[in-house]
């Protein structure tokens, strides 16, 4: 058989490249599964609620009552099999992820996967509708089987049986352990459900502790209403802390488990209720801060932008914070002595190409704080990206920022994209800007929009640009992302690079990955960053001038 | 369409959070996971 002739004919899924030194390709393919089956469980789950199963017949009564409870085993089983899988077989499977490459594409499993989840989505409808009649027990089942054909339809179409086997046969007990946590998960669940009440108690009382010697407090321990004679909040479920000690729980559990060689197994295990104790009191404490600012007549800021912000800065500043001592305490860590780092003699690339937009993120997350329907602080971005630059501008002036003809043709190209899917999405046209600047004083108000407008032209497209492709492009390629050229692309790191910066534009998602898309390309280009930066400003000058001229206010 | 708010959907009818399922701006949850992700990488970034 002519190999060759045999491969120019054949379709591959998997990241090509240098020799493997990890299994990227099987790694690449399980990414793509794990993203298939998430799109379709949330494009069907908008339609599914298993509340409407209830009463219809024994199986699907059991369907309605142990769906979630399937769902959570399946996740658990999936989650802690990649990682148990990965960390027992890391060397056995780099060989099988390369052998991939041999295996030719089934579409057939495709087309049956298509077929069955088609089949699915209409027997969903049915099931949930409630129009099964008396059939309701037949369509319940063949629901059942359509849903694990599904699966395994698309399980083989990216992970053929023969290597699914090998896999198998190389993560020894990972099944065993992933088990036992897929019985494990709805327990614990259920469990978990009953510290809903205890917490949100808990925190009443903490915060009111922490409230005594401000003010004096008024309080409901029954309807969980807790404030002054002037301003008042109810602690509601998701305001009982327990949602910030689970985000503390995936941060912690993820960077003992990325950095586990840097850290002594067990006492290192101890990080994490610290932090998620932590971070229930920053909660309280976050609370009390809201009431404060709403008794002080600031009301529209408590439950405007501190509501929605503080919470998040109080994580991020926990996160940090942890990660940063977890480093530091010898205890714990395992960093030898000769491998502590000189920080005034090792460079750091990364941080001339990524501080300017944590520079601006950050500001964004602070004026937003203090903010009611209208960031008034705006010009904090503009002055703390600025300075960001200046730290930095030794490491810039090595950079090329020439930009050619093309840039700004890319930017004008970006804007059109911009403003025509604004409209064709009808995104709400909801914005504080113009009633909060009609408020104002003409000074300030001129002020404002020239700060405004700077960010957006200048420092925006600069630490954007550093950031995503800058940095973000090229570090998907390499750790090394320094010493590549701005030419090299690889479609993973340019459509991953882009979905980032599609994500951060919040509903203009889609625009947002277009943009970046084009962005990449002006930067490969002439492997410039300049001719990115430009058209990224150019966009935003567009933009600008929209806004201020139509009163499009919602853009910004 | 929010994505953040579609994958906290996601998670609720998973079930591992009691009903109602919160509600989060997406713009705010991004730009602090985006800080955040920027922070570990600046942290780390002399490792190399």
């Amino acid at each position: 058989m002519d190999v060759s002739a045999h491969r120019s004919t054949t379709i591959f899924l998997g990241s090509p490249g240098p020799a493997n030194v990890a299994p990227t390709r099987l790694a690449f393919r399980v990414v793509c599964l794990a993203a298939l089956f998430v799109l379709e469980l949330i494009v069907l789950s908008v339609r599914l609620d298993t509340q409407a199963l209830d009463g219809q017949g024994w199986l699907i009564g059991a369907l309605g009552y142990f769906g979630p409870h399937l769902l959570q085993s399946i996740i658990a089983f999936a989650t802690v099999f990649l990682a148990f899988g990965y960390w027992q077989a890391k060397t056995a499977l780099v060989p099988i992820s390369q052998r991939l490459a041999d295996i030719p594409i089934r579409w057939g499993f495709l087309a049956a996967h298509i077929g069955a989840m088609g089949a699915f989505a209409f027997l969903s409808l049915v099931l949930f509708g409630g129009t099964t009649g008396a059939f309701g027990n037949l369509v319940a089942f063949v629901w059942i089987v359509t849903g694990v054909l599904g699966i395994v339809t698309a399980l083989f179409f990216f992970i053929p049986p023969s290597t699914l086997g090998e896999v198998l046969r190389n993560t020894g007990s990972a099944w065993a352990y992933s088990a036992a946590a897929a019985c494990a998960t709805p327990v614990f669940v259920v469990a978990s459900y009953r510290l809903w009440k205890p917490a949100i108690a808990l925190m009443f009382e903490l915060v009111r502790a922490l409230l005594w010697p401000f003010v004096v407090t008024v309080g409901d321990p029954v309807t969980r209403s807790l404030g002054t004679q002037t301003f008042s909040v109810r602690i509601e479920p998701t305001c009982s802390g327990l949602e910030g000690m689970g985000l503390m729980l995936v941060f912690g559990a993820l960077w003992l488990g990325f950095f586990y060689r840097d850290y002594r197994f067990p006492r290192a295990l101890l990080l994490i209720p610290v932090g998620m104790g932590l971070m229930f009191l920053l909660n309280s404490v976050r609370i009390a801060a809201l009431i404060l600012i709403g008794n002080a007549g600031a009301r529209s800021v408590a439950l405007g932008g501190f509501h929605s912000q503080a919470g998040w800065i109080a994580f991020n500043g926990l996160a940090l914070g942890w990660a940063c001592v977890a480093h530091r305490v010898p205890w714990i860590s395992a960093r030898r002595t000769s491998a502590v780092i000189d920080h005034r003699t090792v460079a750091n690339p990364t941080a001339a190409y990524l501080v300017p937009f944590m520079a601006i993120l950050g500001a964004a997350m602070i004026s937003s704080a203090i903010s009611g329907g209208f960031e008034w602080m705006y010009p904090l971005r503009f002055v703390a990206a600025a300075a960001a630059l200046l730290m930095f501008r030794n490491t810039y002036s090595k950079i090329d920022w020439r930009f050619g003809w093309a840039a700004p043709v890319i930017g004008g190209l970006v804007f059109l994209v911009w403003i025509t899917l604004d409209r064709v999405a009808g995104i709400p046209a909801q914005s504080g800007i113009a009633a909060g600047l009609a408020a104002w004083p003409a000074p300030a108000r001129i002020a404002w929009l020239a700060f405004r407008t700077l960010a957006a032209v200048v420092t925006v497209p600069i630490a954007e640009e550093l950031a995503f492709r800058g940095f973000l492009l090229r570090r998907l390629i390499s750790a090394d992302f320094d010493s590549l050229s701005l030419q090299r692309w690889t479609w993973w790191a340019v459509v991953g690079s882009s979905v980032a910066f599609g994500l951060l534009h919040g509903d203009r998602w889609i625009a947002g990955i277009i943009a970046g898309l084009l962005y990449a390309g002006a930067q490969k280009w002439r492997g410039r960053i300049g001719d990115a930066v430009a058209a990224h400003g150019v966009t935003n000058a567009l933009i600008c001038v929209w806004v201020l001229w139509g009163g499009h206010w919602s853009l910004w | 369409m929010q994505i953040l708010g579609m994958a906290l959907h996601f998670i609720g009818i998973a079930g591992f959070v009691p009903p109602p399922v919160p509600e989060i701006d997406p713009v705010s949850a991004g730009t602090a996971v985006a800080f955040l992700a920027c922070a570990l990488l600046v942290l780390n970034g002399r490792r190399k």
